[in-house]
């Protein structure tokens, strides 16, 4: 994907993610049998802990709201894991939906990169204050965003509808310009 | 610009939320059985008060739940934040909501 490396810099660097697939998921978190029958397809029981994010090896699951998660998968597995989850909730009340097509994921790291983000957010992004595995859905620039630290190197990603892609490229390349200029 | 205590996520930014106008309206058990000015008192008449006031707010662009909020709308001061379904904090102050 290096062709697709909008701007680089050792200060911030603003890429545009490969696709991946992307499954909302719905039900009852108090449920013992919807959490054990995620864990079952996708390896990790959705996060009952608010602006919370689990990763795993095939799967990363994301906190959206007190019944609502989005789950991460390769772009390849996206059809066939609806289709497990789907078999596996079937006699609880819920809903899982493919949306891996509608949303576009960037990465802002580099050392400054909570500069460029908190140009833009009204999020609480302090030292200490977004930690690894933390995510969130808020406004950056006015566009509905979920943001996720992954890890605890710095680097964040941020997942708006596709709709809004460019905006929020172009805007972060922006607001990264005045980190990469030299001296 | 207000501070907003989301009951799941905490302190957010007003620019996230968006307000639902005032709380604990029931809808009528038999609309049928209303008068049209006791329906339209349902509908439109609200109390719009200078103080204290209960409303609902949404969290939009965060986990996109509604709550209920109870806030000064002179001083903007928040009193409480509760979830839906969930019955108003103590009125000690004999204020109506």
């Amino acid at each position: 994907m290096a062709d697709r490396v909008v701007r680089d810099g050792p200060a911030v660097t603003v890429t545009l993610c490969p696709p991946r697939g992307r499954i909302n998921l719905r039900g009852d978190a108090g449920d013992p049998a919807f959490t054990a029958g995620v864990a079952g397809v996708v390896g990790a029981e959705p996060p009952p802990v608010a602006n919370t994010g689990r990763s795993e090896a095939e799967a990363v699951v994301l906190w959206l709201g007190p019944d609502e998660w989005l789950i991460e998968v390769a772009a390849a597995a996206e059809a066939e894991t609806t289709v497990q989850l789907g078999n596996a909730l079937a006699d609880l009340h819920g809903s899982v939906v493919a949306v891996g097509d509608g949303h576009v994921t960037l990465s802002v790291s580099g050392p400054r990169s909570l500069d460029v983000l908190a140009k833009g957010m009204t999020l609480d992004l302090g030292p200490g204050r977004f930690p690894a595995g933390r995510c969130a859905r808020s406004l950056l620039a006015k566009v509905p965003v979920l943001l996720h630290r992954p890890g605890e190197q710095r680097l964040y990603e941020i997942t708006v509808a596709r709709s809004f892609s460019d905006y929020a490229l172009h805007w972060l390349q922006d607001a990264a310009l005045e980190y990469l200029q030299p001296g | 610009m207000l501070l907003i205590s989301c009951p799941w996520c905490g302190q957010r930014d007003e620019s996230e939320f968006t307000c639902g106008g005032e709380a604990h309206i029931l809808r009528p058990a038999d609309p049928d059985a209303l008068s049209d000015p006791e329906w339209a008192d349902y509908l439109f008449m609200r109390t719009n008060p200078k103080g204290r006031h209960r409303e609902r707010w949404c969290h939009t662009h965060g986990c996109g739940r509604w709550f209920n909020m109870e806030r000064d709308t002179a001083t903007h001061d928040i009193v409480s934040v509760y979830r839906m379904g969930e019955a108003p904090p103590d009125d000690r102050d004999g204020n109506s909501s």
